[in-house]
């Protein structure tokens, strides 16, 4: 390569895997970030050693008595005093090595500083293409997800290699409107394509990925025979069939049970488990729950008839159990939810927290069952619990499945699925917006993490903490990034970026709220309701009047 | 006009003239003509000017601390022997910042070629300073002064805000730039030292 050097090594910076180089930087191109390389001999091979750009401090510039008056140019100023250089600055750049780069293992530290005195240079758009990502574009794993925000729209594009957070999960993280659940509908995009085919399970609790139905419309998702499908699963089509349900599942959807009414539904549940088997229903849980009395003999001679608590305790399991999702014989079938080449989008919107999260631990619960049982090979191929591919589970809002500082029914399930997943083929990909919210230990078991703008301190903490591979130097720009730009690290790519995330084929689901707009355009009346008109008790009886049908 | 000649230096750059005492020029020379900030030439053999500054002044007398008896009186000197008197007298202190050739093409910043002893010191006239001060195209250079501000000598620094005072009248269009140096000097000598 025969650039130009854009600097000069200095020496040894403060950590031992830095140095510094002096530049003039009149480019204004080494910016923070920023990819350099320099040459070295290592057992007699010519490497480029890459590093990117941790610091950059003025050596020199005009002293601040020439910047005091704005009218006067400072250039002015030092043409008058004889300095007649258009050069009025010189940096110290601090560079933190990265290594060269092997196709095999990924970036090569050689240990080998970069000799004082020596020529640095810019790592051209080629260099980074061929090394900061390991799948071309295009190919299968290949998930592009944007370019390299450093250099111009779409000269590096980066690729994440689907492998990586297909096996050891993703995270997404950012401050709200920061550009999560878009990049999140890249990232799905990307799966679906015909280099992909993926399967994918969205849990999406606001119902803003309905809009994706739009790639099986599209011809870049279209290859030969293939087309993606999409399936939206709204609340009225969510099912959990009562008997999936784990007494602990029981527990959570029926808080604040007394010591007595606990004991009673442990019993009943045992009870049906052991009579009804993996299949059993409401009715047979409720005359569970009224035998369960008739097995302790009435000792007491002043006792009600029926015992209240378990009256209440009938009571509260049917009135929470009566719910639309809890269906006695009908369950999502697994194979309908998630199979290769399609993205369903499980719209959990109305549903109650709590349903929610039971319906998410339910559903994970039999994935990773399946998944095991297939893999282990427990499974026969017209089995329920047959699933003889990886799946990838997003979702959307996760603090609100593995919160930090409480264990919920889906904290669990989610903790074994981080750890284990691998092994079986199912991996999650959690969307948060408040990191410092979602449980510690999930957020580092996601081996893959898209960070986007984030202000909170404690949010910002959280991922210095919660995430290794992101260097301090990167987070400092996390409060700094735009919409749309975000830091991808760890198994995914060979090193951490800053991405310029791209457009999506398909449109975004969940765009701006606009109330000023919506306030006038009702005014104006683009609406379906009458206005009102000033309040006189006359015009009251009008309003009245007109939405009388007759 | 003459109002000195170089007798003595201390750098390659700094030189102590002589004013004339009375009887040596016609013209009396008043302490105004060589007051703090002027700028002076010193004419040499091939007609190159050595531009310099005048830094500082000093009275030398030969006599002063001489306290043994004399042998005439002050008056009878003045009659018998007037170079005598001619020994007491004032130097200045003359900073070099720049040279005007023989044809008046100005360079600013430290000449490489050092002044004869008794070169005539005179003051520079309007036109000489205006050339001296613009040795590129038209643009007013004061390439020489950053030379000086580095030296804390706190008589230097009065010199040089007298400098800057005289040019921003001279310069109007540039009295803002100046002003700003100006302002920088101003903060050196009368805050700074506070510190
Ligand atoms: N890469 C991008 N290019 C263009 N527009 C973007 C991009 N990323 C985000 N936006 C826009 O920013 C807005 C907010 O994005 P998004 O809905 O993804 O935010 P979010 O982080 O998911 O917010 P929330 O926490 O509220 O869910 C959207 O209107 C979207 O159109
Ligand atoms: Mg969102």
């Amino acid at each position: 390569m025969n650039a130009a050097p854009v600097g000069i090594t200095k020496g040894p910076g403060l950590n031992p895997n830095e140095y510094i180089f002096i530049s003039r930087d009149s480019a204004q191109n080494l910016r923070h970030g920023e990819f350099v390389y320099y040459h070295v001999q290592e057992h007699e091979q010519e490497r480029l050693v890459l590093g990117r750009i941790t610091h950059r401090e003025l050596a020199k510039s005009l002293p601040d008595g020439l910047l005091a008056e704005p009218s006067i140019s400072p250039r002015d100023m030092a043409d008058l005093l004889g300095y007649e250089s258009s050069v009025f600055d010189l940096f110290y750049i601090t560079v933190s090595v990265l290594g060269y780069y092997d196709p095999v293992l990924g970036f090569v530290n050689p240990r080998i500083p970069p000799a004082s005195g020596g020529p640095i240079f810019i790592a051209d758009n080629k260099l980074l293409r061929d090394t900061l990502c390991r799948v071309p574009l295009n190919t299968t794993g290949a998930v592009h997800i944007g370019s390299l925000l450093s250099r111009q729209d779409n000269r590096v594009p980066v690729v994440l290699d689907a492998r990586g957070f297909t096996s050891t999960h993703l995270a997404i993280i950012a401050s709200t409107g920061a550009g999560k659940s878009y990049l999140a509908g890249v990232i799905i995009e990307e799966l679906m394509k015909p280099n992909n085919r993926a399967a994918v399970l969205v849990v999406d609790p606001h119902a803003e990925y309905d809009t994706l139905t739009e790639m099986q419309n599209l011809d870049v998702f279209v290859q030969e025979e293939y087309r993606p499908r999409v399936r939206i699963f709204r609340p009225k089509d969510i099912k959990v069939r009562i008997s999936s349900l784990e007494l602990g599942d029981l527990r959570y959807l029926l808080p604040n049970l007394s010591e007595k009414m606990h004991y009673a539904l442990g019993q009943a549940y045992n009870r049906v488990k052991r009579e009804y088997g993996e299949r059993w229903t409401l009715s047979q849980l409720l005359v569970a729950i009224r035998a369960g009395e008739s097995e302790h003999p009435v000792t007491d001679p002043h006792a009600d008839e029926q015992d209240p608590t378990i009256n209440a305790l009938v009571w509260r399991v049917n009135s929470v159990l009566k719910s639309p999702i809890f269906d006695d014989y009908a369950n999502l079938a697994l194979r309908d939810l998630c199979t290769p080449g399609q993205c369903t989008i499980l719209q959990l919107n109305e549903i109650p927290e709590r349903e929610q999260q039971v319906i998410v631990a339910t559903l994970l619960r039999r994935l990773n069952q399946a998944r095991m049982d297939t893999v282990r090979q427990r499974a026969q191929a017209e089995s329920e619990s047959y699933l003889p591919y990886p799946v990838f589970v997003l979702i959307e809002e996760a603090h609100n499945f593995a919160p930090a500082n409480a264990e919920i029914i889906t904290s669990q399930v989610l903790k074994q699925i981080l750890s284990e997943g691998r092994k079986f083929g199912i991996a999650v990909g959690l969307i948060s917006q408040r990191p410092g919210k979602l449980d510690g230990d999930v957020l580092s078991q996601c081996m893959t993490q898209c960070i986007m703008r984030i202000v909170n301190p404690v949010d910002q903490s959280r991922i210095a903490e919660s995430v290794e591979t992101v260097g301090r130097d990167l987070l400092t720009e996390l409060p700094a990034l735009s919409k749309g730009q975000a830091i991808i690290a760890g198994a995914s790519v060979n090193t951490p970026v800053l991405v310029r995330v791209r457009s999506r084929l398909t449109p975004h689901g969940a765009p701006d709220p606009d109330a000023p707009s919506q306030w006038r355009s009702y005014l104006a009346g683009a609406h379906d309701e009458p206005l009102p008109p000033p309040s006189t008790t006359s015009g009251a009886y009008s309003v009245f009047r007109s939405q009388d049908p007759f | 006009m003459d109002i000195g000649k170089v007798v003595s230096s201390d750098s390659h750059v700094a030189y102590y003239g002589q004013i004339f005492n009375k009887g040596e020029t016609l013209e009396e020379i008043r302490p105004a003509d060589y007051a703090l900030g002027r700028f002076v030439g010193l004419t040499q053999p091939d007609g190159m000017i050595l531009v310099g500054l005048l830094a500082n002044t000093l009275i030398y007398n030969p006599d002063f601390g001489n306290m043994g008896p004399r042998l005439t009186q002050r008056a009878e000197v003045e009659l018998f022997a007037p170079d005598f008197l001619a020994e007491k007298t004032i130097l200045v202190h003359i900073l070099l910042i720049g040279a005007l050739d023989r044809e008046g093409r100005a360079q600013q910043g430290y000449p490489l070629v050092s002044s004869v002893s008794d070169a005539p010191i005179r003051l520079l006239e309007d036109g000489e300073i205006d050339r001296f001060h613009h040795p590129r195209s038209g643009r007013l250079a004061l390439s020489y002064l950053p030379l000086l501000l580095a030296n804390p000598d706190p008589i230097l620094r009065c010199a040089l805000t007298e400098l800057l005072s005289g040019l921003m009248l001279r310069y109007p269009d540039d009295a803002d730039r100046l002003g700003l140096i100006a302002e920088n000097l101003a903060w050196k000598t009368h805050i700074e030292p506070m510190a």
